[in-house]
């Protein structure tokens, strides 16, 4: 039933000289009137025991309750706001997907990705900044990033992704073989091994570290810059070169050299041998060296012993003879600027490259190592 | 001619059946305030609609 205007809930208590109301006060003629002619149609059989109703607003009896409500609306609108907040925060939280990051396919066996295990059955997975890629005996995988490039990971490889910036993108191998196909801008993707960095040079390169953190890296196409604490080397396409803890980069080398040549560079470049054994060491390089092998004596400019530097140029000179704006004065003290237009002259890529990163990541280059 | 339901209800009960305003109030299940709004301005309403009507009932008119 309609109830008419509730607006006066809260008015004071009724009256009780009201007629109307309840029959109190001065009968009022008119009232009478009525009650008079309609008595006759009252209803005279007993009223039927309905139960009692609930009155319709019990706040009036229950004063705790008029206070409730407001108390249970505002805790009603906190918790909506929260859950709105917390959806939207949900929502707009970066996802594995959306992280800057290497999209993971091609999975073949098992691997893991941070704490939880792929297989080749999920599809493209994500590798993102801070996350750990390890490949067991079995198992490989395929990384790339659009703007970068493609990785393929051999079967017992862990690698971790350091960063993924617009200029730099880095990733750390610790273990195992990467395939690598870059085609970000030069010196922008930068591998980190425990005995040197690779620095893509525009290229694609093949890079391996051991248990004990010997690495080697072999490059296909382009070049590639290898370095440690100033110890650098370019391996153009189709050269090697190998990396020792606390070393660094050794001397880079084409692989189809003569094994004398290859085996006197290896004790040359890692093994703490006498003065006197180096010394004949460079002799054997030298007298193993072909045309293309220039690329190691330009190497072992920086390498060797005065005395032994001597033999290199001489050498070096006979196979690729030096430019004519240097001096061999010049060349013999290690003038960096004179050394890389000797560079230069022996037909791999132009070594402004390299310098131009250097100058813009790692300082100026100096000399390396002397045993 | 008619009162609206919601007044007519109230006042049936009031003038007709006899019954006082907490006692309607008791059966309704409507709020004292309520019944006793409803009984006063469904009264009014009568008194308007009567008073226009060609019969007056008011005691006062049929004495005079």
């Amino acid at each position: 039933m309609d109830t008419g205007d509730n607006r006066t809930e809260n008015r004071p208590p009724i009256e009780s000289n009201d007629y109307l109301w309840d029959r109190s006060g001065e009968p009022d003629p008119e009232i009478q009137h009525l009650e008079a002619l309609l008595e006759r149609f009252r209803h005279d059989s007993p009223t039927p025991a309905f139960p009692e109703i609930v009155p319709e607003r019990q706040w009036a009896f229950f004063p705790w309750r008029r206070r409730l409500f407001p108390a249970l609306a505002t805790a009603a609108v906190g918790i909506a706001a929260i859950v709105a907040v917390t959806l939207l925060v949900y929502r707009t939280k970066p996802t594995p997907s959306t992280l800057a990051g290497w999209n993971v396919s091609g999975v073949r066996g098992t691997l893991r990705i941070g704490q939880k295990t792929i297989g080749g059955k999920e599809g493209t997975s994500r590798l993102v900044i801070g996350q750990m890629l390890e490949t067991d005996s079995q198992s490989r995988a395929s990384l790339q990033a659009d703007d970068t490039g493609k990785i393929e990971v051999d079967p017992g490889t862990r690698l971790r992704l350091l960063s993924m910036g617009s200029g730099l993108k880095r990733i750390a191998l610790d273990r195992g073989t990467i395939h690598t196909y870059i085609w970000a801008p030069p010196g922008q993707f930068v591998v980190d091994t425990p005995s040197a960095v690779t620095v893509d040079l525009g290229c694609a390169y093949t890079l391996q570290v051991d248990d004990s953190g010997a690495g080697m890296v072999r490059t296909s196409l382009g070049w590639v810059g290898f370095k440690l604490n100033g110890h650098e080397s370019f391996i153009p396409a189709g050269a090697a070169c190998a990396t020792r803890p606390k070393v660094g980069p050794g001397t880079p080398y084409f692989e189809d050299a003569s094994a004398e040549f290859r085996s006197a560079l290896a004790r040359f470049d890692f093994e703490d041998t006498a003065s006197r054994q180096r010394a004949r060491d460079v002799v054997i390089v030298l007298s193993e060296t072909r045309k293309r092998d220039a690329l190691t004596l330009w190497h072992l400019l920086t390498r060797v012993d005065d005395q032994q530097r001597v033999l290199v140029y001489d050498r070096l000179s006979q196979l690729v003879p030096p430019p004519a704006a240097a001096t061999k004065e010049e060349i013999l003290r290690l003038d960096q600027p004179m050394l890389d237009l000797w560079w230069n002259e022996l037909g791999f890529d132009d070594i402004s490259v390299w310098r131009h990163w250097e100058r813009s990541w790692a300082g100026t280059a100096t000399p390396v190592r002397e045993k | 001619m008619s009162l609206s339901e919601t007044y007519r209800e109230t006042l049936i009960l009031r003038l007709v059946e006899g019954m006082t305003g907490p006692e309607i109030a008791a059966r309704t299940g409507m709020t004292h305030g309520s019944v006793r709004v409803n009984l006063h301005r469904g009264m009014e309403q009568l008194r308007a609609k009567l008073n226009a009507g060609p019969s007056r009932v008011r005691p006062e008119q049929e004495k005079s």
